[in-house]
């Protein structure tokens, strides 16, 4: 019924399995452990998780691309991955073509850089203005700026990219 | 009595308002912005107008579109809330000219204030210390300011004359940082207040904010309603607020509230307002500045005396007299107040965005939750990053922190991060409890507050499950009695509740 990576910030992919087995019933598959729970629905979007003697309420809701989980006074925010190995490891250093995208809305202020330019890991790309607070979107590793996708002044949404970075020794012919 | 009162503001306040105005039989007309055409303030007035567009500017600032929309509804009074407007003594003229009740002080009374270094002034002449400053005269030679810093000592603070909110201020830790930093906070004033003018200001380490709340009405009359020590606060915005200060003694609580009510009286105060004082790790305690409007934390005064500030300051813009005695305001118990602001503490506090997919906010005797968010809204860039104020009361500190630690548990918020859990991390935390606590709190004990915990396979387990669930959409064709897992569909999905969406006009 799901099958998937699930991230959650700062730690490592968790690949999980779910399928429902009878009403209320469901196996889950953990990595390597499997086990047996049932989970009710409680309330709009609150859910009883029964496993084993425990009774644990749970909250939840999917949003494009993540799930949120309030659960025992904790709130996770999971991205879920593409299932595939290279989602285990930690990417410091990338291949290929990397997106810069906006983490929220707001106003490109400042951009620091052109491209074909050559940046360091955490050099200043742009400096994006958003509820009342100055922030600044830095390169993740050493690379190229392979396109700027954005104005200076210009408003953008959460999501959008704001350029393309690419990690070759070389910058490509664009 | 006024009859309607437009509330020119939005979010929390706004809908706060709203509701001690609809208690009292007033009438009520809202206004909103573009991004704020989801908020719940709405719901609780009869009227609601656009501002169209969404910066402040354009919409709350907006001195004239305001007056326009309260002049074509007939509005005889304007509540300003806090931030925006409210401290506008031109916007309090206006008012005026138009015949409309302003909620708060007189423009003069603004004006007075308004200007820190006035106010300064003002209490040194009621007898009463402020903490030291320097203005900065217009054409100072950089060898006076220079001077003038070494004389006040290092670290001071950088402050715009018209500032205000914990907004304009900057520190300047050694002389060599002091004409760079001037520069930025010249700009940064005239850009944020129009007004460029900057004054030094003594840094006092490790000091504790305590504020007074006073009330006065137009007949001079007036009294303070004690003490809220605002301490705990990040980059000069409060996080906690709560009353008593567990550091006052009963005579130092009496002698803090007189001074308040000779500043107040000096300058002819009326409605509400707030006289802050900083007090210095000797116990000293020095004049800040007078806050001319409601407070965002005010709930934690109305919980310890059982009061509606809301209530007294339409009562007295209506022209009554103060409906309190001094004599007869005794607090009970204590107050606690946790601001819940869309930011992520993980990532050094990073305002967010998003939409809220799921609100749930506790609630209990003692628990009170003043909110300007719903589920299926959408928290906008343009604003203050507040989506909501958790207040609770307790016979004794540690019963509201018991309190609070449970309220906060079970604040559920999903869609966007928020600072519950560091606000958990806060308010248990052993200096806390203890009741040490001061501005520097935080740059020193930060690190205590920010670890990470593992993942718990249940919350996994949970993940799996909403996932799963989003992804098996109800087929049309099946009639009959829903399978669970589908009931479970429309309960995950975000956009399943006709009643999120809001229309302009609603008539009673």
């Amino acid at each position: 019924m799901f099958q998937g990576f699930f991230k959650a910030e700062a730690a490592e992919p968790v690949e999980v399995r779910l399928s429902r087995i009878g009403e209320n019933r469901y196996q889950v598959q953990l990595e390597e452990r499997t086990q047996e729970v049932e989970i009710l629905p409680f309330q709009k979007k609150t859910f009883l998780l029964r496993q084993g003697e425990k009774t644990i309420p749970f909250s939840c809701a999917k949003l494009e691309n993540s799930v949120w989980v309030w659960l025992n006074g904790k709130t996770y925010v999971f991205e879920i991955l593409e299932s595939g190995s290279q989602n285990r490891k930690k990417p410091e250093v990338f291949s290929g073509i990397v997106e810069l995208k906006a983490a929220m809305p707001g106003r490109i202020q400042k951009i620091f850089v052109k491209s074909g330019d050559k940046v360091s890991g955490n050099q200043p790309i742009f400096l994006l203005e958003s509820m009342k607070m100055e922030i600044t979107v830095s390169a993740p590793a050493a690379c190229y700026v392979k396109e700027i996708l954005c104005r200076a002044e210009e408003q953008v949404e959460m999501g959008k990219i704001l350029a393309r970075l690419e990690a070759s020794d070389e910058p490509s012919v664009s | 009595m006024v009859k309607k009162v437009l509330i020119a503001n939005r979010g929390e306040i706004a809908l706060r308002i709203a509701k001690t105005l609809q208690k009292m039989g007033i009438q009520v007309a809202a206004v909103y912005s573009d991004s704020d055409r989801d908020s719940p303030h709405l719901l609780y007035a009869e009227e609601a107008h656009a501002l169209s567009g969404a910066f402040p500017a354009e919409t709350y600032l907006n001195a004239e579109k305001i007056l326009e929309i309260a002049r074509t509804c007939r509005a005889d009074a304007i509540h300003p809330g806090y931030g925006f407007l409210s401290e506008s003594a031109s916007f309090a003229e206006d008012c005026a000219g138009a015949g409309i009740v302003f909620v708060g002080p007189s423009s003069s009374v603004l004006r007075k204030v308004g200007d820190k270094l006035q106010a300064k002034q003002v209490a040194q002449e009621a007898g009463i210390p402020v903490v030291p400053s320097w203005p900065v005269q217009g054409g100072a030679k950089k060898s006076d300011l220079r001077k003038a810093a070494e004389d006040l000592g290092y670290p001071l603070l950088l402050k715009a004359v018209a500032g205000g909110g914990g907004k304009g201020i900057r520190l300047v830790r050694e002389p060599d940082e002091l004409e760079r930093v001037f520069e930025e906070a010249e700009k940064e004033a005239r850009h944020a207040f129009g007004d460029s003018r900057i004054f030094l200001e003594k840094h006092l380490p490790r000091s504790r904010h305590i504020e007074v709340q006073i009330f006065g009405d137009p007949y001079g009359n007036v009294v303070h309603l004690f003490e809220r020590e605002c301490s705990l606060q990040r980059r000069h915005q409060k996080i906690i607020e709560e009353t008593p200060s567990t550091v006052l003694s009963f005579q130092q609580r009496k002698l803090i509230g007189e001074a308040a009510v000779r500043i107040a009286k000096a300058v002819e105060y009326y409605n509400a307002g707030t006289v802050e004082f900083l007090l210095d790790s000797s116990g000293s305690f020095y004049f800040l500045e007078v806050n001319p409007r409601l407070q965002v934390e005010h709930p934690v005064t109305e919980m310890t005396l059982r009061q509606d500030l809301v209530r007294a300051q339409i009562q007295v813009a209506s022209g009554e007299t103060l409906p309190f005695y001094q004599a007869t305001l005794k607090p009970e118990g204590h107050a606690l107040e946790c601001r819940i602001y869309a930011e992520d503490p993980q990532r050094n506090f990073l305002p967010c965005a998003g939409k809220i997919a799921c609100y749930s906010p506790p609630s209990g005797p003692e628990i009170r939750v003043d909110s300007g968010i719903q589920e299926g809204m959408t928290i906008s860039p343009h604003y203050d990053p507040l989506l909501a104020k958790l207040i609770v009361w307790g016979r004794s500190r540690m019963d509201s922190i018991k309190t609070m630690s449970w309220a906060l548990k079970n604040f559920v918020i999903l869609g966007v991060a928020t600072n519950l859990e560091f606000l958990q991390a806060l308010i248990s935390h052993p200096k806390f409890l203890s009741g040490e606590i001061h501005t520097e709190f935080l740059q020193e004990h930060g690190a205590d507050l920010s670890r990470r915990e593992p993942v718990p396979e249940t919350a996994l387990m949970a993940a799996a499950f909403a996932a799963a669930a989003a992804r098996t959409p109800p087929k049309p064709e099946e009639t009959g009695e829903k399978k669970p897992e589908n009931a479970a569909v429309e309960a995950a999905s975000p956009d399943s509740d006709p009643w999120a969406v809001l229309s302009g006009w609603r008539a009673f």
